[in-house]
């Protein structure tokens, strides 16, 4: 419901000429200009259903091109994003989230074998991220600190294992389990864990030196309605993805709500089943905007 | 001197209040000798009819009709002396018990008279009806399952009020007067030679009977639930179990997907194939998620109706899908299986074909007629990334507008591409 009362409201704005990304209710201090979307490689070719976005040294972006299979660089400009090559990977036949290391390197998500791949920054396939944990492991999301710590989502449990630079098992973090789906997580600059309850709409945060998961502000429950990505500003502002409900959900250090923007669309501004989200400290926004074929880029204004 | 006085004026004032509280219509409305219980009845005659019945509310059979009733003027209807729906908890307050487990809804809501008669009836508590004729009256689905089963449990013939209480249970859910199998093992003697054979000598004394059998009885032998689990009816628990004489007989061998991969393999393996396996799947739970392990009411060993499992993750959209004005017909019949794939697929949103337009064209044969241009090659004019299809118009789980539309056919949706022609 609140998904199409929103489409007639942005449709008037829309009209009116309005530039900033549809708010069904002020996002706080903060806004989402539109910006000019990724659409195509450097060959002119279209993206195909991106399930996965990252932002890396140098004003490097990453986009895995799911539904076309393949993994397709860009380079953020003044004058907008540049792509920069392609790559079809035999091993990582459906590429997922991603997220790039301190080096330049990318870690892959592959959706079809639920393993993290490595990737060169020359796009070579460099092996599979070996789990050393108990079990079987169903890989659902991943972060990486700057130290290169990788924090993997495993839903079997659910935990967050996490492994040190060399790939060791550093810790386990355990994860509510009952009504719980953890759908992705994101690291704040300060080593905070944040993580995204689907089911229980429900932010929770693993802060630094803790070992427990705690509830990140209050129930989403009449935010948001299916969430799938997060990704954790600088500001300590979370952007939170609601997929199904196609909207961008921002919460403040404190874990308050302070708006909701985005809605159900086609046009430029509009979300259709977003997937991942990406945030840059110069103060971009990535995401994944699945069933529109696009990576939409939005500059995050006070 | 002073103490005894205080204590005498104490014990007066609660003898004033007690015999207050305690007023019959007599004192209250200072009625004339001998008038109580005579006095309403010389207006009200039919009530003779009602005083010959064999169970007569205590206050009416006293004839203090003020109990309820006001007898000159009052806020309520029937010049009842509170709300309808509060009047009788002003002596039944304890009827659902504070901390109840599960209440019935009626009773929460003081709608006592959807049940009894508050004057007086042929039945026990002045009962609208006997047995369980009064409850099928609102339960009625459960009424007709009951006279379709083969094979009847069978306190069922007597009454409902064998298992259930009908106000609320303190301690167990669905109404019950004792959480399974406490109420189970009152009647089934467990340690019983004929328990344990049809058991297999397995301890199931104090599982969850409802896991297999269906408490009000089915067609099927042993009164299992409508769909049962193969190695259930073939009577093969040590298919997944350990054998019933293991210390850990009730325990299964493997958990998760890994359990039910030894005899579904075929499917766990093309599942796990797909490009997108439905999450649920991979977890700790795996396929009981959704399904039940031993038999279930619904199809497919699913735990619940079909929508309703979805919806217990997914409810924003199935909600939706109940509040729209146009339904889908597969969603309004709760198949959401019509077009998702519910262990996985290679498709975003888990379709069963290729894409949204194969979905359609299961059912929509579009390309037999006249339609806008849809397919590979028709760009949406308002993203050049996105091709023209059949959710570009229509919302699959429902709308507002007739044909499912996103928009008013008439004025919004045509004009929502074609801009030129927006007035």
């Amino acid at each position: 419901m609140r998904r199409r009362i929103v489409v007639v409201s942005w449709a008037l704005a829309a009209l009116l000429g309005g530039a900033l990304l549809p708010a069904s209710q002020a996002a706080g201090g903060l806004k989402l200009r539109a910006q000019a979307p990724l659409y195509t490689d450097s060959k002119g070719a279209a993206l195909t259903e991106p399930e996965g976005v990252a932002f890396g040294p140098e004003s490097a972006v990453a986009v895995s091109d799911t539904g076309a299979g393949r993994i397709v660089t860009f380079r953020m400009a003044p004058e907008g994003a540049q792509p920069v090559a392609e790559y079809k990977l035999a091993e990582v036949p459906y590429p997922t989230r991603m997220e790039f290391t301190s080096k330049g390197d990318l870690l892959v998500l592959d959706g079809k074998s639920r393993r993290i791949a490595r990737v060169s920054s020359s796009g070579a396939f460099r092996g599979f991220v070996e789990l050393p944990a108990a079990g079987a492991p169903a890989v659902r999301s991943f972060a990486v600190d700057r130290q290169d710590q990788l924090f993997v989502l495993d839903v079997s449990v659910p935990r967050v294992i996490v492994l040190d630079a060399a790939g060791k098992l550093a810790r386990e973090i355990a994860l509510p389990a009952g009504r719980t789906f953890f759908s992705d997580l994101a690291l704040d600059p300060r080593g905070n864990l944040y993580l995204i309850d689907s089911l229980g709409q429900q932010a929770w945060v693993v802060r630094t030196g803790t070992t427990e998961a705690a509830p990140f502000g209050g129930s989403l429950a009449q935010e948001l309605e299916f969430a799938t990505s997060l990704a954790a500003a600088d500001s300590g502002h979370l952007f939170v993805v609601d997929q199904y409900g196609d909207g961008i959900v921002i919460l403040g250090p404190d874990g308050s709500f302070q708006g909701r923007q985005g809605t159900m669309g086609v046009r430029e501004g509009f979300l259709r089943f977003p997937s991942a989200v990406a945030y840059d400290p110069a103060g971009t926004l990535l995401v994944a905007d699945r069933d529109n074929n696009r990576v939409q880029v939005f500059a995050i204004a006070r | 001197m002073r103490a005894r006085l205080t204590v005498a004026f104490v014990l007066s004032a609660l003898l004033a209040v007690s015999a207050a509280a305690g007023q019959t219509d007599e004192v209250k409305y200072k009625l004339k000798p001998g008038a109580k219980g005579k006095a309403c009845l010389s207006c009200h005659a039919q009530f003779q009819e009602t005083m010959k019945q064999a169970f007569i509310h205590t206050p009416v059979k006293a004839g203090e009709c003020s109990d309820c009733h006001s007898p000159h003027a009052s806020s309520h209807g029937k010049l009842l002396a509170a709300d309808a729906d509060k009047i009788c908890a002003t002596c039944h307050a304890d009827i659902v018990p504070a901390g109840a487990k599960s209440a019935h809804q009626d009773a929460v809501d003081g709608q006592c008279t959807k049940c009894h008669d508050p004057h007086a009836s042929a039945n026990k508590d002045q009962l609208l009806a006997s047995g369980s004729a009064l409850c099928f009256k609102c339960h009625a689905d459960v009424g007709k399952s009951i006279e379709a089963a083969k094979f009847k449990h069978g306190p069922i013939g007597k009454s409902c009020l064998g298992c259930h209480d009908p106000h609320a249970s303190k301690g167990a859910g669905s109404l019950l007067v004792k959480p399974a199998p406490g109420l189970c093992v009152e009647c089934h003697k467990t340690d019983a030679g004929p328990f344990r054979t049809a058991h297999l000598n397995y301890p199931v004394g104090s599982s969850d009977c409802s896991s297999c059998h269906d408490p009000h009885g089915s067609s099927q032998k042993g009164i299992l639930w409508t769909s049962v689990h193969q190695p259930v009816a073939n009577r093969m628990c040590a298919t997944c179990h350990y054998e019933a004489a293991s210390p850990d007989a009730l325990k299964v061998k493997k958990s998760g997907l890994d359990g039910c991969k030894g005899c579904h393999s075929e499917l766990v393996n093309a599942t796990l194939a797909l490009n997108r396996v439905h999450w649920p799947v991979l977890d700790r739970e795996a396929c009981l998620n959704c399904h039940r392990p031993h038999a279930s009411k619904a199809g497919k060993l699913l735990a619940a109706p079909e929508i309703d499992v979805c919806g217990s993750c997914h409810s924003d959209a199935v909600r939706q899908a109940r509040e729209s004005a146009a339904k889908h017909q597969p969603v309004a019949d709760g198949n959401c299986s019509a077009c998702h794939s519910p262990h996985g697929s290679n498709t975003v949103l888990l379709f069963n074909a290729a894409d949204s337009t194969a979905v359609c064209s299961t059912c929509h044969d579009w390309k037999e007629h006249s339609s806008h241009p849809i397919g590979k090659e028709v760009v949406d004019p308002r993203n050049k990334n996105v091709r023209v299809d059949c959710l570009s118009c229509h919302d699959s789980h429902g709308s507002a507008h007739k044909y499912i539309t996103w928009q008013d056919k008439k004025r919004d949706l045509c004009v929502t591409c074609h801009q030129d022609f927006r007035r």
